[in-house]
């Protein structure tokens, strides 16, 4: 791939404009990147440095590794990771299934109860239930102790159906009526005409979700007992806690640890890289022209 | 649909709690029936009021300030012609959504405290420090400014995949037409956007009553209650932290109606501009 | 949050920093129990009177448990009966056996525990958790629930019908309606323990009065108590090489002084601020204000607030915010910046702060640092008046049942748990398993990073007598630093005579109410507000509950005589 893949219709820009674009840019990932620098560097940062800067540290002159160690050794945090991952990833395979459906459903003008079910999907963005209602309700399904429990509860929010359905609906009417009169059914329709058509949304509420589930230590919280079971934020929510405490009932003696700053910005770091991950696969849905792709052929 | 079912319209039920006095090992059949009491004492309190308002005040600025912010970036991001550049900016401007507030808080102040960087050089060289971090006044300047930092980058996901949608057929015969790169943005890029944008403003309306619950919580002993305290934190010292479940979810359902007018006035509006809203009579 | 005037008990945590712990970490639960959809949830914070007395009685007052001394060994400097804590150099090796005959049945022993750190590694990896198991007879299997989402889990358990066989719970949550909740679906255990029946159990009977009280709900016990020490109101660390190179002297004998000392430390330039947090309650101390309550001779309860002391003492402290002395990110700090606070002040940027009596083990973690302990003093001299805490920070209870076997088993691993320090089980609960767990160097036992890992289950929360003060590997002559300073302080500690009475008003309205009065505090603190606002808030504080809390606070006094 060339490094410019401007359009051939399109013309070359001015070099002034260029140049104002490339400022922006600049600026804008230097004040994002710059507060993720403090944080990476000061999770490999020595205590003495770490108190001698008054708390942050800009670029560690002792690189130390101790924090991630104290986090990894003998823990449950690689366990824990896998754990996050698979329920973030079944959780938003189901999610995402269940939400298109539910979308394209509800995008067909005049299919079956679509007004009432519209309305009933809506109330549920405005009204929610409180938790303890919620906990019974996952009481009573047999679902406490078990990753059902972090899967199904919050699967279908209309928050994602009714964007979904808000893309869906940009669909030319045209291709849709090209299509049935070509005998596709409503499966075929979704599987050839919307799906490609809706790759880009589709992957933002894949990302939403998965970030959703891959953040959830509520879910964990309330329903798994056996912290054996739990997935990676709640694991390292006790690390964060732990480090906030002025101390704890069990003095242990002599216990040397890393300072506490940057085991929590180690934790940062631990906990936000895999789903950074996932990032890169989504961007390569959201390049530009996907209708002329698919209208081309 | 079952899972709505099962896992909040069955739930929902559960709201009746709003009308009682609930005590949870009494459960709902135990509990005492208190009519609107927790609506009247939710009423009657002028720092209902009070938190209210600022809710209203901050969901505001936020929708003056915040809200294009993420739109505007997208634009600009898609008409960056290099793969590597825009990949590379658009993979970063979305990081910061992962730190959590304690963090992003914290930075501030490392930056704008009345310790930090700026404060710090100012003490150094004679001058007297900026208040930034604990002045009432900005105190919602200053709430929408990080929220803009942490957010705004995570928001241009949605619009670049709606400007994704776009049909480039459109473009190639606007430039044919001999538009220039402003026409272009006004005459086929917002356009198609629109729909979106309005979706978007629509989903936010009915969120208004909800702002940024610990992000403010944890600035709150700075500014102090007068302009700091929302309706979420309200509810939270008011109900939450004695345990008073019905005061609490009387407070979620009155959010609830305020949201499903907000909502329906903003749906009428898009309708009268010709959209599609989220609902269409 | 800076300022919190205290709650009835603060045991593990310290108010100051307790706050901080539910605002800084502890939010998420809160939060996402809101959600969009407003949904309730009760979070932690509690200016809950942890027990209660005299609330309606079921059946007819039992004695509480007669002490018996527990079996000690030799400490290296002698407490006292008064909350002066033992100091041990080292945990002896060979103690004295405490539990004799079997202790548990071989069956689960479920239960809830709120927890400080991350979990301990499994079953079938931890040695430490096998040799348990092993000793009570029991398979130990602990739930575990970060304490910041405490009181988010345990209601939703109660409305669930979730709880595990036995429950521990830490008495700074505020519990909705303990006493009746208790009666529900806790086990009397009046019976098994009330005075001389606990002599069955030699270690329960080791437990003081001031813990049983926090369990003795309706008249009736209902729980095992953790002890905990009777400092309630934190101290003030002091950074003392910055406060001497400054010129100043680190233990000043009244207000004039102490307000010399913050003067002379505070270097704006430097970045060097005398306070990193509001000092409230010491101040308030130094002003006399009574610890929370007052019972007055006929009966009455007056509240602290109403102390002619407080609002002065606010005034001072809002003065001394005026000039300069503390940390400008003084509310952020408190906020989420205890990490950060505790940074500075081992560098030398802020020379004092205001923390849990167990902070010191936190401070003392890195050797280098100097510090020293401010003993309080009365505004115009002399000695100040210290507030004490509950007696206890967690009650232990278990679930309703008449089976007195499983009672017996109950009380029989709570035995083995409350074991005093020195003894045999203690060591086994404190250390493991010797290779894997600790090691022994010069005569002195040294746990490993893996000992320190696996240890974790809980159980050091659940039951126990008075602490003692024993840090073998941290900073030499921090305990004895200590321990000096609590000989100065326990002549002076003053009790909350509504500490373990039960107030409605106070149980469902107290934290709302007093979270209200820290606002109008704050404020006046950090001169965003006059000091003339504070009576205006105290008046309001009143009528919103206070009186009814007097007045509930003196019926109970009365009913229990």
């Amino acid at each position: 791939m060339s490094v410019i893949d401007r359009p051939v219709w399109l013309g070359r820009p001015k070099p002034v404009a260029i140049a104002l674009k490339a400022l922006a840019l600049v600026l804008i990932s230097g004040v994002v990147i710059f507060p993720f620098l403090v944080v990476i560097s000061t999770s490999l940062a020595t205590k003495a440095e770490i108190d001698a800067n008054g708390g942050y540290v800009l670029w560690p002159t002792h690189v130390s590794f101790d924090a991630y160690r104290q986090i990894f050794d003998g823990t449950q945090v690689s366990r824990s990771i896998v754990i996050s991952v698979g329920v973030t990833v079944a959780g938003t395979a189901f999610s995402l299934f269940c939400t298109v459906l539910a979308a394209y459903g509800l995008s067909r003008r005049g299919s079956l109860f679509q007004r009432g079910l519209l309305t009933f999907v809506l109330v549920t963005l405005l009204f929610g239930p409180g938790m303890i209602p919620v906990y019974l309700m996952v009481k009573q399904l047999g679902m406490l102790n078990t990753y059902w429990a972090l899967i199904i509860p919050g699967a279908v929010s209309a928050f994602n159906i009714v964007i979904i359905r808000g893309f869906i609906q940009g669909i030319p009417q045209e291709l849709f009526d090209a299509a049935r009169m070509d005998g596709a059914g409503e499966w075929r329709i979704l599987w050839s005409i919307v799906l490609p058509l809706s790759k880009a949304v589709i992957a933002v509420v894949g990302l939403f979700l998965a970030v959703g589930y891959w953040n959830n230590y509520f879910g964990p919280l309330l329903y798994l007992n056996d912290s054996q079971m739990w997935p990676l934020q709640l694991v390292m929510r006790s690390f964060v806690l732990e480090n906030h405490i002025s101390s704890n009932a069990t003095q242990i003696p002599g216990q040397i640890r890393p300072p506490a700053q940057s085991i929590q910005m180690a934790l940062v770091v631990i906990a936000t890289v895999p789903i950074l991950c996932v990032y890169p696969f989504l961007t390569r849905h959201m390049s530009k022209g996907m209708l002329t792709g698919a209208i081309k052929g | 649909m079952v899972v709505l079912l099962l896992f909040t319209y069955i739930p929902l039920l559960g709201s009746v709690i709003a009308w009682m006095d609930y005590v949870p090992f009494l459960g709902f059949t135990g509990s005492d029936w208190v009519g609107w009491d927790n609506f009247t004492a939710l009423f009657q309190d002028s720092a209902f009021w009070s938190a209210v308002w600022n809710t209203l005040q901050i969901t505001f600025l936020q929708l003056l300030l915040f809200f294009p912010v993420p739109i505007l970036l997208a634009v600009l991001l898609n008409t960056v012609a290099m793969p590597f550049a825009r990949r590379f900016v658009q993979s970063v401007i979305y990081l910061p959504h992962f730190l959590s507030w304690v963090v992003i808080i914290a930075l501030f102040q490392q930056i704008a405290g009345g310790a930090g960087v700026i404060n710090r050089f100012l003490i150094t060289h004679g001058a007297s420090p900026l208040d930034i971090m604990t002045n009432p006044q900005i105190f919602k300047l200053l709430l929408t400014t990080q929220a803009i930092w942490k957010d705004a980058g995570w928001g241009t996901i949605i619009f670049l995949a709606a400007i994704a949608a776009i049909d480039q057929g459109l473009y190639e015969s606007a430039v044919i037409d001999g538009a220039g790169a402003w026409n272009r943005f006004w005459h086929v890029t917002l356009p198609g956007m629109r729909p979106i944008i309005v979706l978007m403003l629509i989903l936010r309306l009915g969120d208004s009553l909800t702002v940024g619950f610990e992000q403010i919580l944890l600035q709150r002993d700075a500014v102090g209650p007068g302009a700091a305290e929302v309706l979420d934190t309200f509810v939270y010292y008011n109900g939450v932290i004695d345990g008073s479940w019905g005061a609490a979810t009387a407070a979620g359902l009155l959010k609830g109606v305020v949201s499903l007018f907000l909502v329906l006035a903003a749906n009428k509006l898009a309708h009268r501009l010709g959209e599609e809203g989220v609902y269409r009579r | 949050m800076t300022i919190d005037n205290g709650s009835a008990s603060r045991p593990l945590v310290n108010p100051l920093s307790r706050r901080n712990v539910l605002k800084g970490a502890g939010l998420g639960a809160a939060l996402a129990a809101f959600g969009v959809p407003l949904a309730a949830c009760g979070s932690g914070s509690g200016s809950g009177s942890g027990g209660g007395a005299a609330a309606p009685a079921a059946g007819k007052s039992v004695p509480l448990p007669t002490y018996v001394p527990p079996v000690k060994p030799k400490p290296t400097l002698e407490g006292n009966g008064q909350g002066l804590m033992d100091v041990y150099d080292s945990f002896p090796l060979n103690g004295p056996k405490t539990v004799n005959g079997p202790v548990g049945d071989g069956g689960e022993f479920n239960f809830l525990v709120m927890t400080y750190g991350e979990p301990a590694p499994p079953l079938e990896e931890n040695v430490y958790w096998q040799l348990l198991n092993k000793e009570l007879n029991v398979k130990v299997n602990p739930i575990r629930v970060p304490f910041a989402d405490f009181a988010t889990k345990f209601p939703a358990m109660v409305a669930g019908d979730d709880l595990p066989e036995v429950v521990s719970i830490p008495l700074y949550m505020n519990v909705a309606r303990l006493p009746q909740l208790a009666e529900a679906q806790f086990t009397d255990l009046s019976d098994h323990l009330s005075g001389d029946a606990v002599k069955k159990y030699p270690n329960l009977a080791g437990i003081q009065e001031a813990g049983w009280l926090n369990g003795y709900l309706n008249g009736r016990i209902y729980g095992v108590p953790k002890s905990d020490p009777v400092y309630g109101a934190g101290q003030i660390y002091t950074k003392t090489d910055v406060i001497q190179a400054a010129g100043a002297n680190p233990q000043p004998k009244n207000l004039a002084e102490f307000k010399d000392l913050a003067k002379a430390v505070t270097n704006p330039k430097a970045g060097v601020y005398a306070f990193g947090g509001s000092i409230s309650e010491f101040l308030q101390m130094a002003f006399g204000v009574p610890n929370k309550w007052t019972r007055n001779a006929d009966g009455s309860f007056t509240s602290a607030y109403e102390h002619p002391g407080f609002i002065p003492a606010i005034q001072e402290m809002a003065g001394m915010y005026k000039s300069g002395y503390f940390h400008p990110d003084t509310t952020m700090n408190a906020n989420q910046g205890k990490v950060q606070r505790d940074a500075l002040f081992r560098s030398g940027k802020i020379a004092m702060i205001m923390d849990g009596t167990r902070a010191v083990g936190i401070v003392a973690d890195d050797k280098d640092v100097v510090f020293g302990l401010m003993v309080p003093f009365a505004k115009d001299g002399g000695k100040g008046i210290y507030w004490t805490g509950g007696g206890a920070y967690a009650m232990t209870m278990l679930k309703k049942t008449s089976d007195k076997s499983k009672i017996e088993r109950f009380l029989r691993v709570l035995d083995y748990i409350a074991a005093p320090f020195g003894s045999r089980e203690s060591f086994i609960m404190s250390y493991g398993v010797e290779g894997a767990d600790y090691t022994v160097k010069n005569g002195v036992a040294v746990l490993t990073t893996r000992g320190q890992r696996e240890q974790d289950l809980g159980l050091a929360y659940i039951a126990g007598g008075p602490q003692v003060l024993n840090d073998p590997q941290g900073a030499p002559g921090v305990d004895k630093l200590n321990y000096e300073w609590q000989q100065q302080v326990v002549p002076n500690l003053l009790a909350n005579p509504a500490q373990h009475l039960y107030s409605q008003t106070q149980n469902s309205k107290g934290a709302a109410l007093e979270q209200q009065m820290q606002d109008a505090i704050t404020s006046v603190f950090l001169g965003r507000e006059q000091p003339s606002t504070l009576a205006p808030a105290v008046q309001k504080w009143k009528a919103g509950g206070g009186d009814r809390m007097a007045k509930e606070f003196a019926e109970a006094a009365a009913q229990a005589g």
